[in-house]
């Protein structure tokens, strides 16, 4: 189910992205995709962490990569569009 | 020494995958070994090889000698004043033998003051609860007095074979090693390897009949909410917890083969040489086996039987230069037992070493006496392999694979490894958190393969 929404989401902002910006040069895609897959992990991490009562390495995960994932998705909207 | 291998490996008729039985299909010579699929075992970046990764000088090798171990696994079955009693008595074995009887004695009585002190602290992790739990789990075994195949021996049970004067099964080595497999798993075991007797991995003066020359090698894991609260009460009522699950693995499956209508017998010999010949890890740097799959995680034991079973190849996922550069169990003992060297030395650091391999020797007196005088079992190094992590999130799986691939990276491995909090417990707080913990049978909440 958590896969299922996070894809959703994910096509969902592509499509957005698209709809903005059909003329977007391709590595703001590959950034784009790369973003979606770093805070998709990042989701997989922080639930399997906490499932592991592994606290810390539920935030240090959800930081270092849904924080690097959000990072990317600002730099493709916000010098993308 | 691995046996010669066989040209080819036999092929399995598909009708064994519906559970019928398949004719022989075994082209191969008798006495030629048949070895089983490593791809099916482990995931991509395990490969097999034909010899173990570690090094090994025949001409230095010698067969061990279990009176030289530090670990005395004698006197282990006595308690309270018979135990004393046994330790004079055997001067000569275990820890006495390299400290004098009289500090063993006095190691041992600093451990009883230490379980008293924190029991009347009422120290988390060391608690009346605590500790009640673990001499619990250890109870059957040492209420009885000896194993329970032992018991079953001398117990009006009768294996399905006598029973019933059944022939005893056939079936192709590789249909075997699938049964064994299967029948262990369900008994307990999490991995289950098999070898062939190597002589030179036998105990001085043991020897088998020629045609009992398949090792059974089982793989018993901690809990990891066990493993990370090492070295204190709960982690090691957990180690008994565990113990107890192998001797009940071991009494079934030897019963089990004995069913089948075949001979068996423990294995009378170090079992870590032949679950690296089982292909289930490679010898890491706190002379342990590691698992690619549950890194330091469990217990070993193995058994010898005539039943014919297919083999497994040893296995290489990168261990050797990883354990270079990583050190965590040598930084986490808390005595300094284990090497901090680079690279691993043909020289043994003492008589409890066995020459003849190229490893990170440790000192097994210093190690003991620890556990001796703390009286929790200790495995700190064991709890801090980073290799000895659970199965909830692909981020272990992701992290193994360029561990592996990438061994040169092991450095910022182990980095972040601690940035993420890994390995035990410190916090008494979170220790004691066990008891809060929703945990299923046995607490094994991690399915690995």
């Amino acid at each position: 189910m958590r896969n299922y929404v996070l894809g959703v989401l994910s096509g969902g902002a592509g499509a957005a992205l698209y709809a903005l910006a059909p003329a977007l040069a391709w590595y703001y895609w590959i950034l784009f995709v790369s973003s979606c897959l770093l805070i998709a992990f990042s989701f997989d991490v922080i639930i399997g962490s906490l499932q592991e009562h592994q606290k810390r390495a539920a935030w240090m995960g959800g930081l270092l990569f849904g924080g690097s994932g959000v990072v990317l998705q600002a730099l493709v909207w916000g010098l993308g569009i | 020494m691995t046996p010669e291998l066989s040209i080819e490996e036999t092929t399995v008729n598909d009708a064994d995958d519906t559970g019928l039985p398949s004719e022989p299909v075994d082209e191969t010579p008798v006495s030629a070994p048949v070895y089983r699929d490593q791809r099916k075992r482990y995931p991509w970046w395990v490969k097999g090889v034909n010899e173990p990764t570690t090094a090994t000088d025949w001409e230095r090798h010698r067969r061990m000698n279990p009176e030289r171990l530090v670990l005395d696994l004698v006197s282990r079955f006595y308690h309270g004043k018979d135990r004393a009693e046994v330790v004079r008595k055997r001067a000569n074995l275990g820890l006495p033998q390299y400290i004098g009887v009289d500090k063993t004695a006095a190691l041992a009585k600093k451990g009883l003051a230490r379980k008293k002190r924190w029991l009347e602290e009422n120290s988390p992790g060391f608690r009346h609860e605590d500790w009640a739990l673990g001499h619990a789990a250890e109870s059957v075994q040492y209420n009885l007095g000896f194993d329970f195949y032992e018991f079953t021996a001398k117990s009006a049970f009768v294996n399905v074979c006598e029973r019933f004067g059944l022939e005893p099964w056939k079936g192709s080595k590789l249909e075997a090693s699938r049964k064994i497999e299967k029948a262990a798993i369900a008994l307990g075991a999490s991995q289950v390897g098999f070898a062939q007797i190597d002589p030179m991995y036998l105990y001085e003066g043991a020897s088998y009949p020629p045609e009992m020359k398949y090792v059974i090698v089982t793989y018993i894991r901690w809990t990891h909410e066990g493993d990370r609260r090492r070295d204190t009460a709960l982690g090691w009522a957990d180690n008994r917890i565990c113990s107890s699950r192998q001797d009940f693995l071991n009494s079934a499956l030897r019963n089990f083969i004995r069913g089948l209508g075949y001979r068996e017998s423990v294995l009378r010999g170090p079992f870590i040489p032949y679950a690296v010949n089982a292909g289930m890890g490679e010898l890491g740097r706190a002379n342990r086996l590691v698992s690619p799959v549950h890194g330091m995680g469990g217990r070993i034991t193995a058994l010898v039987t005539d039943l014919p079973l297919a083999i497994d190849k040893p296995i290489d996922f990168g261990l050797q230069k990883f354990c270079g550069s990583c050190r965590k169990c040598a930084k986490a003992c808390p005595v300094d037992a284990l090497s901090m060297e680079k690279e691993p030395s043909w020289e043994p650091k003492g008589a409890w070493n066995n020459p003849g391999k190229r490893a990170y020797f440790e000192d097994s007196v210093k190690c003991i006496s620890y556990m001796a005088s703390r009286g929790t079992g200790c495995s700190l190094c064991l709890a801090a392999c980073p290799w000895t992590k659970q199965s909830k999130t692909s981020l272990h799986y992701v992290a193994k694979a360029l561990a592996a691939k990438l061994p040169s990276m092991a450095r910022a491995m182990v980095f972040l490894d601690d940035l993420f909090g890994y390995g035990p417990i410190s916090d008494p707080e979170l220790i004691e958190k066990w008891w809060d913990l929703d945990l299923p049978e046995y607490g094994l909440d991690s399915h690995h393969r």
